[in-house]
């Protein structure tokens, strides 16, 4: 059973979070790094990078160090286009 | 910080309560004023009874008295054809004269063709005696007694407001008008200001800042339109039934002579009619931002399930 369907509807802004860690580095990370930065337990962190990987919005690659994640190009329009469509929500005038 | 802004740090918080109190001091001044006009009796008094006691006509005004304010009567008379007498009475001193006797002891007493006096000695009604008397006596020579009956004028007043009453309560009616003007522009600008809602100590996240302020803002028009519900029903609405009424019955106790009553009753009314307007102009102004953004958060979640729709049916 992919790991993918304990994850039934993710947080799209939980995605979010690891979209926007990836983008900000500019650089791969380790997976243990990225869960310090996206501050989640290790269970959900799991879950969650394992729908992501599925969807394409992120891709690993393996090192001597071991594993390390990456943003793809849909990662990335999947981050900013949220972003956009939150700063369209709050409205400039609360911006 | 500059030692000014320092100095004015206090005034902030204190902006609800002079918006408070200053409505609250408005609403106190409007009762103390009605309170000296609305009691019974103040103005003309025209219903009189006539009767004949042992060879005099006599003409008596019933003249209602407040509990709680003391009255001036002023009277004014004109025998048309011979001279007679005037005086104000108690109850007891009434049923004397009814009785045929002399009263033991009007308040004052006037005589002649023509003339006038007033009182003041009537310092409130009691359970027994809710009346003062205002009694007209003539001599009848055998002629009926409306020949003689004189033309007469009472008037009844409080004197509960000498001028400097009046200019204190006017007095007050101003700083609670300023008051709650000020406060409620000063707490207006500090709601406004709290919708920068950038937290303190912000994460480095950008997504995490935009939804705390998406959700401060949210939060924020609703909790100021509940603000100004309270405020509206509270400060301007609550008033309507209290000040309407008393500033028709001010309007009614005035007269040319007497013009502070008119202008006091259009002051009230005015203040209160443009409170009203500039209430209503505000919360329908926030009703709507509050409709819009709550259309946006409805298409916000509408994008939202179409791109999870969209990553779900992906991979």
């Amino acid at each position: 059973m992919p790991l993918a369907e304990e994850l039934s509807r993710p947080d799209l802004y939980v995605v979010a979070r690891f979209l926007e860690r990836l983008w900000r580095d500019e650089r791969t990370r380790r997976k243990t790094d990225l869960q310090l930065a996206v501050r989640l337990n290790y269970n959900v962190y799991k879950k969650y990078l394992e729908w992501m990987l599925e969807k394409g919005l992120i891709t690993t690659e393996r090192d001597d160090a071991g594993e390390r994640v990456s943003i793809t190009p849909k990662g990335l329009e999947t981050y900013h286009t949220l972003v956009a469509w939150i700063k369209d929500t709050i409205g400039d005038e609360h911006l | 910080m500059p030692s000014e802004t320092r100095k004015f740090r206090f005034l902030p918080p204190l902006a609800p309560l002079a918006f408070v109190g200053g409505l609250l001091l408005i609403g106190l001044s409007l009762l103390a004023l009605g309170f000296t006009a609305t009691a019974p009796g103040y103005g003309p008094v025209t219903h009189y009874e006539t009767y004949v006691i042992e060879d005099h006509g006599v003409m008596v005004f019933a003249v209602p008295l407040s509990p709680t304010v003391p009255s001036q009567i002023q009277v004014e008379f004109r025998f048309p054809v011979h001279a007679g007498s005037g005086m104000a009475v108690d109850c007891r001193d009434m049923a004397r004269i009814l009785d045929g006797r002399e009263p033991l002891s009007p308040e004052v007493s006037s005589g002649g063709g023509r003339g006038a006096f007033s009182t003041t000695g009537f310092s409130g009604s009691s359970a027994n005696c809710p009346f003062a008397y205002v009694v007209m006596r003539w001599a009848l020579s055998g002629e009926p007694v409306e020949t003689n009956r004189p033309e007469v004028d009472v008037t009844t007043l409080p004197i509960v407001m000498p001028a400097i009453v009046g200019a204190v309560l006017v007095g007050t009616l101003i700083i609670g008008a300023t008051a709650s003007t000020l406060g409620g522009i000063a707490w207006g600008r500090r709601l406004n200001r709290e919708r920068i809602a950038a937290p303190a100590g912000t994460t480095e996240s950008t997504t995490e800042t935009l939804l705390i302020v998406l959700h401060r803002t949210g939060e924020w028009l609703q909790r100021t339109r509940r603000y100004l519900i309270v405020a509206g029903a509270l400060g301007i609405f609550l008033w309507y039934p209290v000040v309407l009424p008393w500033a028709w019955t001010m309007a009614l106790q005035g007269s040319p002579a007497r013009l502070y009553p008119w202008i006091i009753a259009a002051a009230a009314v005015f203040v209160l009619f443009a409170l009203s307007a500039v209430w209503t102009r505000e919360f329908l102004r926030l009703d709507r931002e509050l409709l819009v953004w709550r259309d946006r958060v409805h298409r916000l979640r509408e994008r939202e399930a179409a791109m999870l729709a969209e990553l779900g049916s992906s991979g």
